[in-house]
């Protein structure tokens, strides 16, 4: 079933994505808009998503490979470490 | 060789990007070569594998996976769809059609305001930050009528500190974008931010997971 195109693509430095600020108000400057667009891509890879539970790798920098039999909230661990 | 977890979608073939989809039971995890590396959480990873499900948004339903999410192999993909088959079909006809759009709400703070220098001032702080954020959410309200499901969180962030999450039918995204507008427009003080169209990760999850987790 094919999806409306909703996004003309916006470049990133080199790498291209949809999701843009579709509204912010006036006095909103442009590098705390850039800011918010992030936090919304680390809070929705990071901490959304669907969780694998069961026989899983989950690798990310500074933390090592580990096999887990357990749900892992990467963001979770985030937290913890204050970042 | 592992497998990377992208998205759990309906089965239509071939999803590109090199890319491939394992079908178990009417529904395909869309998955791609590992090669047992670090999935670094580095900026451009991150908005590549954004960009992989932005692409695969724009075909069909999905629902997307946790960026490094990883399988040994198909059979546990194939285990992962069979185990969970009833909670990710539902998750998935939840978010047919609709799409994730973020929502940051707060007010520009009295310039004469001062940090508060001991318990008492910064209880009062603490007591009319939740006041405001409480008249904010008060305002964003006609949101969710426009919305079929909503997330909202109150962070402790000094300019914008609600943050929602909407899932949004497609053809209501304009509606949405503008009734954020009239909302910004009502009050001076209040600041808005809208972005999206974001595939619906904060409506990945079982429902009964996402009520235990709303914190207001």
């Amino acid at each position: 079933m094919a999806r409306v195109q909703l996004r003309a693509r916006h470049d990133r430095g080199g790498l291209v994505s949809g999701a843009r600020t579709l509204y912010s108000s006036p006095t909103m400057r442009a590098p705390r808009t850039r800011h918010v667009g992030l936090i919304d891509l680390l809070d929705r890879l990071l901490a959304g998503g669907v969780v694998v539970r069961g026989q899983i790798t989950l690798a990310a920098a500074d933390i090592d490979l580990v096999d887990l039999n357990l749900a892992i909230l990467v963001a979770a661990t985030d937290k913890a470490r204050g970042r | 060789m592992s497998l990377v977890l992208y998205a759990i979608a309906d089965p239509l073939g071939d999803p590109g990007q090199h890319l491939r989809e394992v079908v178990e039971g009417g529904l395909a995890a869309i998955v791609g070569d590992h090669d047992g590396t670090r999935l670094e959480r580095r900026g451009e990873n991150l908005w590549r594998y954004e960009r992989v499900m932005e692409e695969l948004m724009d075909e069909r339903a999905i629902i997307p996976a946790r960026f490094g999410s990883v399988l040994t192999d198909e059979p546990s993909v194939c285990g992962l769809l069979r185990d969970r088959h009833y909670e990710l079909a539902a998750t998935l006809e939840r978010v047919r059609g609709a799409v994730e759009l973020s929502v940051h709400a707060g007010w520009v703070e009295d310039a004469a305001t001062a940090a508060p220098d001991d318990g008492t001032g910064y209880m009062q702080a603490r007591l009319a930050q939740h006041r405001r954020a409480q008249e904010v959410s008060e305002l964003l309200s006609p949101l969710g009528a426009l919305a079929r499901a909503g997330r909202r969180r109150v962070l402790p962030d000094q300019s914008l500190p609600v943050h929602d999450a909407y899932l949004v039918d497609c053809d209501l995204v304009e509606a949405f974008t503008e009734l954020v507008h009239d909302i910004d427009a009502r009050r001076e003080e209040i600041e808005l931010i809208c972005t999206g169209p974001w595939p619906p990760y904060s409506f990945a999850r079982a429902l009964d997971d996402q009520r235990a987790e709303v914190a207001v």
